[in-house]
């Protein structure tokens, strides 16, 4: 099996195998795009949507990618994150036009959203210590957390949403990320 | 405080959301210091790779499978056709023959216009192509969309074909009172609901459908309508659900659903009648 890095390598080398590579950079990780994507935009449609939007961005940009430091894994996370948000935020700005050019209803089991075991075993184990490090952390920050990553708002926003000071919300989120980042060198 | 100690929350803020994560001000102060140090932008680096921890976190799910037909047909590869025919014509046009000193502004009238035949066929060639990738994007666009239909489609015709499907009609309630639906449950295939008329739901709201069994209230799941208040779908049921049925009601709730009913009834309906 070929390493992230080595189908990256293929893709932008616009080869016969390029393809191929897409496919299999897209089997190892769609499932992680996706599962993601949709965290963020409920709607599994929107969902698809980014995914081949994040993996046609790869097809064109993989060449782009040695300029980046992340894994390929943190790198697909980053633009997977960035496209929804930017749909979710397109989203909240037409709602009703949204709604009328998609009647189609969504069902999502209101299942509750903590970490499973499968999704830690199907993650890195550094993004499973970071999963862990997030599961343990005061209801408090984890709030800002998720209303920062996972539905794009601002600081500012996060502060008057929950009603908050900013310097509260600003203080709270950098303990988190810090507390979790100790979490990452065990 | 130092420079430092007085950028660290900004670059949390940063770190998970990118610029659009702080006020402009502080974006464009932030983003001018670290563009200067060098230990801001290492910290950076390394709470982005929690944020990326925080991505991956989130719980991973197959993606349906036309989806991956989907991404490899947008990835095209490069049409070389267009550039070499390009190349060729420019090979011929370097090969003309030098021993043109009998009539040297013919040849170069002749360049000119080789060349300028050249750029034109290439342009033409490359819009061709262009307009070929669209068509086929458009295509590619629709096919997963018509697949989409079909698997909604199959997937109730799953529910209403099988034996064990009944059908339980709903009734809209004071808060609703024009709304109505229909809901084939079969314990084995699922449940599909078509509901007509129910009012427009206000921002971070919800409505959530529940199958009222002996024991409790069960989720079935959250939904939207369009915007002529219909709405008609297909979810899975859990044993739960098909175990004693009683009832089926829709609530409005928060947006994301709850574990058990809190909002006003909409519709209801009495399994058996």
């Amino acid at each position: 099996m070929q390493s992230d890095q080595h189908l990256l390598a293929a893709i932008a080398s616009g080869s016969e195998t390029a393809t191929d590579a897409l496919g299999a950079l897209y089997d190892a990780h769609a499932r992680v795009v996706f599962g993601l994507a949709k965290r963020i935009l409920v709607k599994p449609e929107d969902a698809e949507e980014v995914v081949q939007d994040v993996f046609a961005q790869v097809w064109r940009d993989a060449k782009k990618y040695e300029e980046t430091r992340a894994s390929v894994a943190g790198w697909l996370v980053m633009l997977t994150r960035t496209r929804a948000i930017d749909k979710l935020r397109a989203r909240k700005a037409r709602p009703d036009l949204d709604q009328a050019n998609d009647p189609t209803p969504i069902f999502q089991a209101s299942a509750a959203k903590g970490l499973t075991p499968e999704a830690l075993a199907v993650s890195s184990s550094e993004a499973a210590r970071v999963g862990v490090a997030l599961n343990a952390l005061p209801d408090e920050q984890r709030k800002f957390i998720d209303l920062a990553y996972f539905e794009g708002l601002s600081q500012s926003e996060i502060a008057e949403q929950t009603g908050t000071p900013l310097g509260t919300v600003k203080t709270r989120m950098r303990t988190a990320l810090h507390s979790m980042r100790a979490a990452l060198t065990p | 405080m130092s420079a430092h100690q007085e950028f660290q929350d900004a670059i949390a803020g940063y770190a998970l959301g990118g610029p659009a994560a702080l006020d402009p001000a502080e974006a464009r102060a932030l983003e001018t210091h670290l563009a200067a140090c060098a230990d801001c932008r290492a910290e950076l680096a390394e709470l982005r790779r929690v944020a990326s921890g925080i991505g991956l976190s989130a719980i991973a799910e197959d993606p349906p499978a036309h989806l991956r037909t989907a991404v490899l047909n947008q990835a095209i590869p490069e049409n070389p056709a267009i550039h070499q025919t390009h190349s060729v014509i420019h090979e011929m046009h370097t090969n003309h023959p030098t021993h043109s000193n009998i009539v040297p502004w013919m040849l170069a009238a002749a360049s000119i216009a080789l060349v300028v035949a050249t750029g034109f066929y290439a342009m033409m060639a490359r819009q061709q192509a262009t307009d070929a990738l669209n068509a086929k994007a458009a295509a590619n666009a629709r096919v997963v969309s018509l697949q989409r239909q079909l698997d909604g489609l199959s997937a109730r015709i799953d529910v209403l074909s099988a034996p064990d499907a009944v059908q339980v009609k709903l009734a809209g309630q004071p808060d609703a009172p024009n709304a109505s639906a229909s809901v084939v449950m079969s314990p084995t295939k699922g449940m599909v609901l078509t509901a007509e008329n129910l009012p427009a739901l206000a921002a971070g709201t919800i409505y959530q459908l529940w199958v009222v069994t002996k024991q409790a209230p069960v989720s079935i799941g959250t939904f939207e309508v369009a915007a002529d208040g219909s709405v008609t779908g297909t979810m899975p049921i859990s044993r739960n659900a098909s175990i004693d049925p009683v009832a089926i009601a829709v609530t409005i709730e928060p947006a994301g659903g709850v574990p058990a009913p809190t909002g006003p009834k909409v519709l209801v309906g009495v399994v058996g009648h």
